[in-house]
Order: C-alpha cells, then sequence, then structure tokens
C-alpha cells in the first residue's frame, strides 16, 4: 500500500502547488488574449470596414442579413393574417354552436310536442306507432379549430447573427477566419428566415381555407335552421286543421248517437279532406323523423330513442277525458 | 415534383359536381370535410425535405462517437496505462457508452464488477507455464548463486547438503542435484486463489516467485514432492523425512505462507484502488465530454446565456468541474480524492490553455493545416460504403493530429510537468479532444456544409407551388358554394311558399309535401291519396 500510494500522494502535492498556480494563470491568460486580440485586431476591422463597405458586407455576409430582414417583415405580415383569420374562425364557430343547439331543440320538439299530438289526433281514426331516434348533436370544437400551425418563431431564433452588435469573439472570429463564420452565420439566418415565411405562407393559405369552409358551413347549418323551423311550423298548422276537422266528426257521431266501439271514427266514413290531411301529416311526419335523426356537422353526438306507444296515449286521453265528450 | 407534395387541383365545375351530388341535409357536413388540399401541415413537410436531404450535415454528429472510441481505445491499450486498466473492468466501449450517456441532471451510482468474469477465466486452468514465469537467473541472483562455467553451489534448504546446479556436476547423485522447488506449490496457488476477484494471474505468479517461497531442494525429494505441500507430504510420507528435517520444511512452508499472505494483501489493495482510480478517470471524463459533445451537437452557446463563444466555452468548462467537485469527489476515498482533485485541475486547466492556443494560432492552423484539412475533408466526403464511420474518424484523427495538434501541443505539455501514468492519460485525452475541436472549428467556418442551397431551393419550390394550389382551390369552392347554396335557397322557398298557402287556405297540401320531400332526398313509400286508404284498410296500426 505504501509503495504506491506514497509516491501518488508525494506528486500531487507538488502538482496542487503548481495547478493553483496554473489556474490563475490561466485566467489571466485567457484575457490577456482577449485584450490583445482585441487591440491588435478590433482597429484592423474597423479600418477594413471603413475603407471598403460593400466588399465588407460581401466578406462578412451582411449583404445576406440585409435580405434576411426584408423577408423577415413579410414573416410579420403572416403572422397578423393567421391571426386574423384564427379570431375569425372562433367567431363562426360560436355561430354554429348556437345553431346546432337550436337545432337540437327543435329535434326534441317534433317527438315531445308534435308527434304526440299527432298520435293522440290520428288515433281517432287508426292506431298510430311512432318509433324514431333524434339525434342530439355535440359541437364538436375540433371540427372549427385549425390545427396546423407552425409554431412562430421570434426573430432572434432565426438570425443567428446582429452586424450591428457584433460581440467581439465574432469579431475576432470573423476576421480570422476570413469572414467564413460571419458569412456562415448570416447565410445560417438568411435560411432560417425563408423557412420560416414559406412556412407561414403556407398556414397562411390552409387557414384561408378553413376559414372558406367554416363560413359555407355556416350558411349550410343557417339553412336547415330554416327548413325544420318552417316544416314544423306548417305541421303545426296542418295538425291544427286535421285536429278541427277530427273534433268535428266527433261531435257529429255523437250527435247521430254514432259511437263506435273501438272508440274509433271509421275513416271510410269521413270526408276526403281529411284523409288527404292525415295523409300529409302521415307523409311530413316520415320527413322529419328522418330530419331529426341526422347529424348536420360531425358524427359526435347521442341518439335519443324515442317511441311512441298506443296504450300510454290512451292513458293519456282517459286522464284528459277526452274520450268522452260532453 | 415529387407526388407526396402535391396537392390535386380542384375546379369550379369539380367542386359543384360534388356538392350536387348530396342532399340538403347533408349539405353541411359535406361542406366543412371537403378536401381542399392534404392533411401535411408546413413543419411536417419540411420534415419530410430535410430527410431527403440527410447528407454530409450530420457528418459531424457521427463523427462523435467514433471519435470517442479512438480516445478511450488509446486510453485502454496504452503500453504504459495497459496495467491500471487491465486490473479494472474498464473498456473502451464500457467508457463510451458510459460518457456518451452522461447527463447533468442523472447521478448514476453503479460501480459493476463484471470484470470478475474474465478475472476467473484466465485462472481457470492450470498452465504451468502461465504461473511460472520468473526467471531462474534473478532466482539465483537472490539465493546469492555464482556460476562459473555454469557450475555453481548451493545448500539444500532441507538437507543442508551441497546441491549442484549442474547436472553434471551431480554425477548422476539426485540426491546432491539441485532442483528450484516452489514451496507453496503453484497448482496449489492456482487452486487457492482461482476465485478471488482482485488476484489476476500475474499477481498470482508474482506471488509464487516471492524469494520465501523459493528454495532449492535435491532432485529426489523435489520429484517424491510433486506438487503437495510440505504439509501435505508430511502427512502422506510421515517417514520420508527425519524429524528436525520435517520441522525444517515446515518452518520453510510457514515463512511462505506468511510472505504470500502479506505480499497478496498488498497487491489485493493495489487493484481495489487501481479500480477505483479508473473508475474515477471515467468519471472525470463524463462531465468534460459532455461539454464537448453538446458544443458540436448544439452549438457552443446552447443553454447558456452569453452570446460570447469563448465565454460560453469557460462557463462550460466550469460547470464540468464544478460538477465533478461537488458529485464525484467527495464520493471518493481519501487517497484518491487527492489524486483526482489535482488531476482534475490540470486537466481543465490545460483544456482551458489548449482552446484559448487553437483560437489564437486558427488562422496559422487553417494556412499550414490546408493539406491535411483537405485531405480530411475528401475522406469524410467519401460514402459510407467505402469507408465506414470509424474508419473515417481513425483517418481524420491521424492527418489531422499529426498536422495541426503539434502546432497547439506546446501549450499543455508544460501544464502535464513529467508525471508518469497521469501525465500520459492526460495527453491522450487530449490529443483526442483536440482532434475533436479542431473538427468542429472547421464545421464552424463552414467548410462541410454542402448542399443548403439546393435544400432551400427545393423547399421554395415546394412551397410555393402548394400555396398557388391550395389558393386556387380555396377560390373554386367559394365560388362552386356560393352558387349551389343558392340555388338551394330558391329551390327550397318555391316549395315552402307554395306548402305554406296551401296549408292555410285549406287545399290539399300533398303535391307540395312530396315536392319537399323530393327537395330533401327523403323517399315516401305512399305515393298517393289512394294508396294511403289502401294503407289504413290493410293494417290494424300504422307505423312511423
Amino acid at each position: 500500500m505504501l509503495g504506491i500510494v506514497g509516491w501518488l500522494k508525494e506528486k500531487a502535492d507538488d502538482i496542487k502547488d503548481k495547478v493553483v498556480d496554473c489556474y490563475d494563470a490561466a485566467k489571466d491568460k485567457i484575457a490577456d488574449c482577449y485584450d490583445t486580440v482585441k487591440d491588435k485586431f478590433v482597429d484592423g476591422v474597423d479600418a477594413v470596414k471603413e475603407h471598403s463597405t460593400n466588399m465588407w458586407n460581401g466578406i462578412t455576409g451582411k449583404n445576406l442579413m440585409e435580405q434576411a430582414e426584408a423577408v423577415w417583415d413579410r414573416v410579420e405580415k403572416h403572422k397578423i393574417k393567421i391571426n386574423k383569420c384564427k379570431t375569425e374562425i372562433e367567431k363562426l364557430g360560436r355561430v354554429i354552436d348556437t345553431k346546432i343547439s337550436n337545432i337540437n331543440y327543435l329535434k326534441n320538439e317534433i317527438y315531445r310536442n308534435h308527434f304526440m299530438k299527432f298520435k293522440s289526433l290520428a288515433d281517432r281514426l287508426h292506431n298510430l306507432n311512432i318509433h324514431g331516434q333524434s339525434f342530439n348533436e355535440f359541437f364538436d370544437e375540433s371540427i372549427v379549430t385549425f390545427a396546423y400551425l407552425t409554431s412562430v418563431k421570434d426573430k432572434s431564433d432565426c438570425f443567428k447573427i446582429d452586424f450591428d452588435n457584433l460581440s467581439f469573439s465574432e469579431k475576432f472570429f470573423g476576421f480570422l477566419s476570413l469572414g467564413y463564420m460571419t458569412r456562415k452565420a448570416a447565410r445560417e439566418s438568411l435560411e432560417e428566415v425563408k423557412k420560416t415565411e414559406l412556412s407561414l405562407a403556407h398556414d397562411v393559405a390552409k387557414i384561408k381555407e378553413h376559414l372558406a369552409k367554416v363560413g359555407k358551413t355556416v350558411e349550410a347549418i343557417s339553412q336547415i335552421e330554416e327548413y325544420f323551423s318552417f316544416i314544423t311550423t306548417n305541421y303545426v298548422k296542418l295538425l291544427g286543421r286535421f285536429e278541427y276537422g277530427v273534433r268535428t266528426q266527433t261531435y257529429k257521431r255523437i250527435i247521430e248517437n254514432h259511437v263506435n266501439v273501438s272508440g274509433k271514427i271509421n275513416f271510410k266514413e269521413i270526408p276526403v279532406v281529411h284523409i288527404e290531411e292525415f295523409h300529409a301529416i302521415f307523409n311530413l311526419s316520415i320527413v322529419l323523423k328522418k330530419m331529426a335523426s341526422l347529424g348536420y356537422l360531425s358524427e359526435s353526438g347521442e341518439m335519443l330513442v324515442h317511441d311512441i306507444a298506443e296504450y300510454e296515449n290512451l292513458k293519456d286521453m282517459v286522464s284528459k277525458s277526452e274520450l268522452i265528450a260532453a | 415534383m415529387d407526388d407526396k407534395y402535391v396537392i390535386k387541383n380542384l375546379s369550379y365545375e369539380d367542386v359543384l359536381q360534388q356538392l350536387n351530388n348530396v342532399t340538403p341535409l347533408q349539405l353541411s357536413k359535406t361542406l366543412i370535410q371537403f378536401e381542399l388540399s392534404d392533411k401535411q401541415s408546413s413543419s411536417d413537410i419540411l420534415d419530410s425535405i430535410y430527410k431527403e436531404f440527410e447528407t454530409k450535415e450530420n457528418v459531424i454528429n457521427e463523427l462523435v462517437t467514433p471519435l470517442l472510441l479512438n480516445v478511450a481505445d488509446g486510453m485502454v491499450r496504452h503500453p504504459k496505462l495497459g496495467d491500471i486498466f487491465k486490473k479494472t473492468n474498464i473498456t473502451p466501449t464500457r467508457i463510451v457508452k458510459e460518457v456518451n450517456e452522461f447527463r447533468y441532471d442523472v447521478l448514476t451510482e453503479e460501480y459493476i464488477n463484471d470484470n470478475e468474469f474474465m478475472i476467473r477465466a484466465e485462472k481457470e486452468h492450470y498452465l504451468r507455464k502461465n504461473y511460472d514465469r520468473k526467471a531462474r537467473s534473478k532466482t539465483e541472483k537472490e539465493k546469492g548463486i555464482v556460476r562459473q562455467n555454469k557450475s555453481g553451489q548451493i545448500e539444500d534448504a532441507v538437507t543442508g547438503k551441497t546441491l549442484q546446479l549442474r547436472e553434471d556436476d551431480a554425477n548422476g547423485d539426485s540426491t546432491i542435484f539441485a532442483h528450484m522447488d516452489h514451496v507453496t506449490p503453484l497448482k496449489h496457488m492456482q487452486v487457492k486463489y482461482r476465485n478471488h476477484p482482485y488476484l489476476q494471474r500475474g499477481d498470482i505468479s508474482k506471488l509464487a516467485g516471492l524469494p520465501e517461497n523459493e528454495a532449492y531442494i535435491n532432485a529426489t525429494l523435489n520429484t517424491k514432492k510433486g506438487a503437495l505441500t510440505w504439509k501435505e507430504f508430511i502427512e502422506k510420507n510421515p517417514d520420508a523425512l527425519p524429524s528436525e528435517q520435517q520441522k525444517k520444511v515446515i518452518e520453510l512452508e510457514n515463512k511462505s505462507e506468511k510472505a504470500i499472505a502479506e505480499e497478496s494483501k498488498k497487491m489485493i489493495t493495489k487493484n481495489v484502488g487501481l479500480q477505483g482510480l479508473g473508475e474515477a478517470l471515467i468519471l472525470l471524463m463524463k462531465p468534460i465530454w459532455f461539454e464537448i459533445k453538446d458544443s458540436i451537437q448544439n452549438g457552443i452557446l446552447y443553454g447558456f446565456d452569453t452570446l460570447d463563444k469563448i465565454e460560453a466555452f469557460g462557463l462550460r468548462m466550469r460547470r464540468a468541474y464544478v460538477y465533478v467537485k461537488e458529485n464525484v469527489i467527495p464520493k471518493l476515498g481519501d487517497f484518491l480524492k487527492d489524486v483526482v482533485a489535482n488531476f482534475l485541475g490540470v486537466l481543465i486547466n490545460s483544456v482551458v490553455d489548449m482552446f484559448t492556443g487553437l483560437l489564437k494560432s486558427l488562422l496559422s492552423i487553417i494556412m499550414n493545416g490546408f493539406l491535411a484539412i483537405k485531405e480530411a475533408l475528401s475522406i469524410l466526403l467519401k460514402p459510407n460504403s467505402e469507408m465506414t464511420k470509424a474508419q473515417k474518424a481513425d483517418a481524420i484523427t491521424k492527418i489531422i493530429a499529426s498536422a495541426v495538434v503539434p502546432v497547439v501541443f506546446f501549450a499543455f505539455e508544460q501544464n502535464i510537468g513529467k508525471v508518469p501514468i497521469i501525465g500520459d492519460v492526460l495527453t491522450l485525452i487530449l490529443s483526442g479532444l483536440t482532434t475533436t475541436m479542431v473538427v468542429w472549428l472547421l464545421n464552424e467556418i463552414d467548410i462541410f456544409s454542402v448542399k443548403s442551397e439546393k435544400r432551400m431551393e427545393r423547399i421554395e419550390e415546394i412551397f410555393n407551388i402548394r400555396v398557388k394550389t391550395i389558393k386556387e382551390n380555396t377560390d373554386a369552392f367559394e365560388k362552386a358554394a356560393l352558387e349551389h347554396l343558392a340555388k338551394k335557397r330558391l329551390q327550397f322557398h318555391k316549395i315552402a311558399n307554395g306548402l305554406q298557402s296551401a296549408v292555410l287556405d285549406g287545399s290539399d297540401v300533398n303535391s307540395f309535401v312530396y315536392g319537399l320531400a323530393d327537395f330533401m332526398g327523403i323517399e315516401l313509400s305512399i305515393k298517393s291519396t289512394n294508396e294511403f286508404y289502401e294503407l289504413l284498410s290493410q293494417n290494424e296500426s300504422l307505423s312511423i
């Protein structure tokens, strides 16, 4: 144990002192180097600069940086356009959301309200069952959000060298390498900026495309809303006509003491016009049922099953004592 | 242009036709899902193009590991250093792997001794020549034997008689012919230390060659003894020796065992210690190598707030130094602590010096080393099929090191002093690092960038065409959608108004209902009121 350890320890002690000196010396050396070179070369750099700016720009690559600046202006413009489109798309998204909610409401009304009424009226003439599903649509926000944006770079990420504020080591390296290093940095900056500009231009085109689609979709959904609204309004009106007809026929039979065992009116014995109305409402119901089962934006939503069966309605009618007329 | 970047051009007519093929109820979905371009984002495309152009830009990255392997290999196989690393479980591959995996935030503490296998393996079989390595002349010198014309005499360690070293001088009497006997037999030692993790084969042969273990006895006795220890021999042959001789041999054996025990203890400690030293060297290298590698791969400024490269380099070295000082040195035993701390200081200082030297003489390096650099460049540009990465790294190391490094070497020669072992390690590490740095510097001054302009051209070409197509498609879409929506609106209003009037004035609405269903694309199975009558007649209940 003693041999090697002792020997190493001795040497280590020797080195220790030298190292402390070395270390300090190293620090000083760097500082000296810094200063000497600074003095010698910075003057040289400035001198060349004075005499020939163009050549200086060419050597150092400053001309490339000037190109890069011009391209960067376009980058900024793209960023603005993209933000505008984003805001617009969000706004339209909210509009669609409202409309979808409204359509959902109208769909539900069809079953809760209109079909129930139809059933209760139709039952006077004939048994009627309505089975269906209304599609309660969820507004899927991903439909309208734009997913492809390039992450936006800062100017400093792209511009790897600032010729107006060259650090000392940049000048130092630059001069010693005959401009190699600064040209390289300048070229890389230009390349980086060009890439950014092209990516953003691509993004602008894509987001504008998306905006166009969302815009037209809003119009189409408005149309759907109008379809629902119009058809249900007229359905209700038609029901009113039909109801009036059915009631009249019911009273007529009561007066004539013509009450049927089943409680129903024989459809062959009533005026055609009422059957026509019945027919029309029957068909319109099919149309509405179909419309209520569809999604108009995406597959996102849930189906609500409706089953308007006979006996329940009968129960209803009994409780409302409509069967037994005054 | 490649197919994968092309977007299909859509005309106004194309869009209109697609819209006409769907019902008004499907229109909104169709519009929002309309494909006017593809799903590739800008960054997807850039990545894809860069992959196409995967060329010499990666050359620096690809060189880093082979260069490190070179340094590690040199360290481990160095003739002077061979012993240190042989007695440890450090292989070049292990060094490279650990150094490459080094991160500042991950402190691994594995000191796995997986060289036990190797150490044991070499002791597995007994081959005399592997253990009996000490020259007889040395033994004779130790025993004070002087030969004259090949003849020599020595006292028999057991009987006390005079023995002849030369066979002829014994005149056929094997009781006076000298044999050199290992008191504790070689085979016995091999078996005893076969599983010892800290004694290698070379150590055992040294132990066997200790003066206390070597004794000259007569040939007859030696043959009888064979590979037994004296104790075993006496047990087996209780009458072979007179009692004082028995006492003598036991004394011999005890002395030998004592000497072996003491010496083996020293060896074991040294091996353990050296193992620690080897480990410590690797621990030192890790953060320093990490800094160099990180500078090459991410740029010297990466992760630091300064834009000054010289300052950044200094900060990196300081970071490595602090790491080792706070995380590595405290874990070492006292003995190693001092050694390593000093070694570290010298290493860091030398690296800093080397860097400044490099910078100062950059221009002269380029001018003087120009031919070497040109050669290196042509090697780098060879395809990997002609020359593997490892070969390239090797060739470049040699070329640059021989041509360029002498310019800079002087700076740290002074710091190392004449310290053996550690000085050599330092030299090796530094030469490897210097070469790496020169390669890095050459990259910085742009000698190696190839095709970046071509790549830029391609990027511009692809993006410009795509943007144009997307714009055209969007315009076609808007025009067609506008027209289609207007048309549908008009159609609906016509039917709707008709329906509304009919409802209000009490006339038959059925034709309008059919018109509506038709417009919506909904099939109505009952086509007339007559059919409806039939339906009512034939069915107990209607179903919708």
